[in-house]
């Protein structure tokens, strides 16, 4: 991002009448510079928010912490250079770099990331932190020649690293990556030392900005994507099964061809952490089937679903297996390694991120495991990332299930459904707040949250959250939807969300009741908002008689009741 | 040659005028013309440092800090960087 673009869209983002998004920034030098992009970045990310950077007092970030805290701040930004932890580690101090005053920083760093240790810990979970290691080398005040590593210098490192990985295991806290911060913003162009000397600002500007982009994404990641559809001939595996047959495609380092097991090993990893996968393939069935039951293929058949062969476009593949899965074109990516083939599903479905199978250029091939990896990384993963390909099938085993049935209550009564409340507010807990980010098509209002804003909602006092679980005689979804709101004085729902998995079993009817039942009103306030996408949400409120003209729905107990359909649902409280 | 020079030199001045819009937005279009650091209040040493971040990358010159303290109104600014260009 350009500077003076940086500038315009972090006063723009002051100007905005949104939600004010309030982001303390510790830092031991001038943040020059760094407030505009990290705030003109934050902003970009959750566009109508109005982004305030306060940063703590000058050199101190202890004080900065502390500031964060006091507060209620919704993020803080931790910059860590060596001379924050001790002046000696910098060029704008002269305090001697004798082997004995040497001996002296470590006693000292240590100190210090000890002290840190403790307030970071102290802040808990209030706040969503971005915590950057030394980007900066440090100067040469060690008895070694400049290629080899002194054990002084190691032990500096070590000491950092030690601190940042006792607080890399704190869900609320992320740590940049050294390893994206050097591919962005090589070691040799970072340091402005002409700057540190004049103003304390050691940053060129464009690694500001590289930073201040990582920290932004750290900040507020985007929500990670929920499958990934992937051609096979070229690209799961060198080679046209069509053509050669099913055991003479290829994927090790013998042929050339290593970089398809890479990217195999990198499929499963993504159905691991609950990614969907599909296939998309020009091919006879048989073929494609015999390949993909080769024992020595580094992803098991099982985990894709569905897999889409013959003749026809891709883009009708594609659209089978978005149907299937239930899911937007949006959160989805499409793997080919023929151009055409992207051009021809991207004209169908724009809101698809279609990526090029790179398959004779490995270094950009590993370009693109990177983009994946971006693209459906995820804070936390949780049961229910486990379950989900699984649960897929299930619902394919559900429907064909439900046409042999004359009715669909005898269906839902036969299919032993249950659902599990539990109404604990556990910021520990990461999956409610994924669920109620990522889901569109069942939502109330199509808010989004921060994980700042979350932890505020969650220690608020008037503030209910029920979350649901589902199982029936054909598995479990985990945990399929949530429902929070205020209770006192009146009853208000202020966010819902159901996952598609769980659509046409009356769960929604059943969320409801329970509210109901809970607080013992005989009216709810639902704080709806139409969007693109809540068509599921908006069938429902109209199945209860409720006009969608009005802004905010009261839903009154008697009519709701009257007009619920049978719930053929077990609830089961697991407080 | 002259008219080629002067050009240039208009287009300088343009692109100038659009780097103190970014930094000074309250100002007018005729007052940067004739801003300095001595009829701006805001013009203070970060928002010096700024402009001449968003100069340096408008104009993809690196500005030293000993010519810093010399650049102190659009005029100014302006003659140095096109004796930069224009060397």
């Amino acid at each position: 991002m350009k500077f003076s673009d940086a500038i315009k869209a972090s006063r723009e983002s002051l100007n905005s009448a949104g939600p004010t998004y309030n982001v303390v920034l510790a830092c031991g030098f001038t943040p020059q510079y760094l407030d505009v992009f990290i705030s003109a970045y934050l902003y970009q990310y959750n566009p109508g928010k109005s982004i305030a950077i306060t940063p703590g007092p000058y050199g101190n970030i202890l004080e900065a912490i502390k500031l964060a805290e006091q507060t209620n701040s919704h993020a803080l930004v931790i910059l860590l250079e060596w001379s924050n932890l001790d002046p000696r580690l910098g060029y704008r101090s002269t305090g001697g770099w004798t082997r004995a005053r040497l001996d002296d920083v470590i006693d000292q760093v240590e100190s210090r990331l000890d002290r840190l240790r403790s307030a970071l810990q102290a802040i808990g979970t209030q706040c969503r932190v971005s915590l950057s290691l030394p980007t900066l080398s440090l100067p040469p005040c060690f008895h070694t020649t400049d290629w080899q590593a002194s054990a002084t210098e190691l032990r500096l490192h070590q000491l950092v690293l030690d601190f940042v990985i006792s607080m890399a295991e704190h869900k609320n806290v992320a740590v940049l990556s050294p390893h994206h911060i050097e591919r962005n913003s090589p070691y040799s162009d970072r340091h402005d030392l002409e700057g540190e000397f004049h103003a304390d600002i050691p940053f060129n500007r464009e690694h500001v900005s590289q930073l201040a982009k990582a920290i932004a994404s750290c900040l507020t990641p985007p929500p990670p994507k929920k499958g990934l559809i992937t051609d096979l001939d070229d690209t799961l595996w060198s080679g046209l099964v069509g053509e050669t047959g099913p055991e003479n495609v290829t994927w090790d380092l013998d042929s050339g061809t290593h970089i398809h097991a890479v990217y195999q090993q990198l499929l499963e990893s993504i159905a691991d952490t609950g990614g969907l996968l599909a296939i998309a393939s020009k091919n006879q069935k048989t073929n494609a089937l015999a390949a993909l039951e080769r024992p020595d293929l580094l992803i098991s058949k099982e985990m894709f679903y569905p897999i889409e062969t013959g003749w026809n476009p891709k883009s009708e593949m594609v659209a089978h297996i978005l149907e299937t899965w239930n899911i937007d074109a949006s959160d989805v990516v499409f793997v080919d390694d023929t151009p055409m083939e992207l051009e021809e599903v991207k004209r169908r479905f724009p809101e698809i991120n279609c990526a090029l199978f790179p398959a004779n250029d490995v270094n950009a091939a590993a370009g693109l495991f990177r983009d994946l990896r971006s693209w459906f990384g995820k804070v936390d993963i949780n049961e229910e990332d486990h379950i989900r390909q699984k649960t897929i099938q299930q619902n394919a085993q559900r429907r064909d299930a439900v046409e042999g049935v004359s009715s669909i209550d005898d269906f839902l009564e036969e299919s032993h459904c249950k659902i599990e409340l539990n109404s604990t507010k556990k910021s520990t807990d990461s999956r409610p707040f994924e669920l109620f980010n990522k889901t569109n098509q069942f939502n109330l209002n199509g808010r989004r949250m921060n994980a700042g804003e979350w932890q505020h909602m969650l220690e608020d006092e008037n503030c209910f959250l029920n979350v649901i679980s589902y199982s029936d005689r054909f598995g479990s979804l985990g945990r399929i939807g949530l429902i929070f709101g205020r209770y006192r004085p009146d009853v208000v729902i202020d966010g819902w969300v159901l996952s598609c998995r769980a659509f046409s079993r009356r769960v929604e009817y059943a969320m409801l009741a329970q509210v109901f039942d809970r607080f013992d009103t005989d009216r709810i306030t639902l704080d709806y908002q139409e969007t693109p996408k809540n068509l599921a949400l908006q069938a429902f409120l109209q199945s209860i008689g409720l006009d969608l003209e009005d802004h905010k729905l009261v839903v009154n107990r008697e009519t709701f009741m009257n007009m619920c359909p049978p719930l053929h649902l077990e609830l089961i409280n697991s407080d | 040659m002259t008219e080629t020079i002067d050009q240039n030199n208009l287009a300088v001045r343009d692109r100038l005028h659009e780097c103190f819009s970014v930094v000074f937005p309250n100002l007018t279009g005729d007052e940067i013309y004739l801003a300095s650091t001595a009829s701006v209040s805001m013009w203070d040493s970060l928002a010096m440092l700024t402009l001449i971040g968003v100069i340096e990358e408008e104009f993809g010159i690196t500005i030293g800090l000993d010519d810093i303290a010399e650049l102190i109104s659009f005029e100014l600014i302006a003659t140095f960087i096109e004796n930069e260009l224009n060397p």
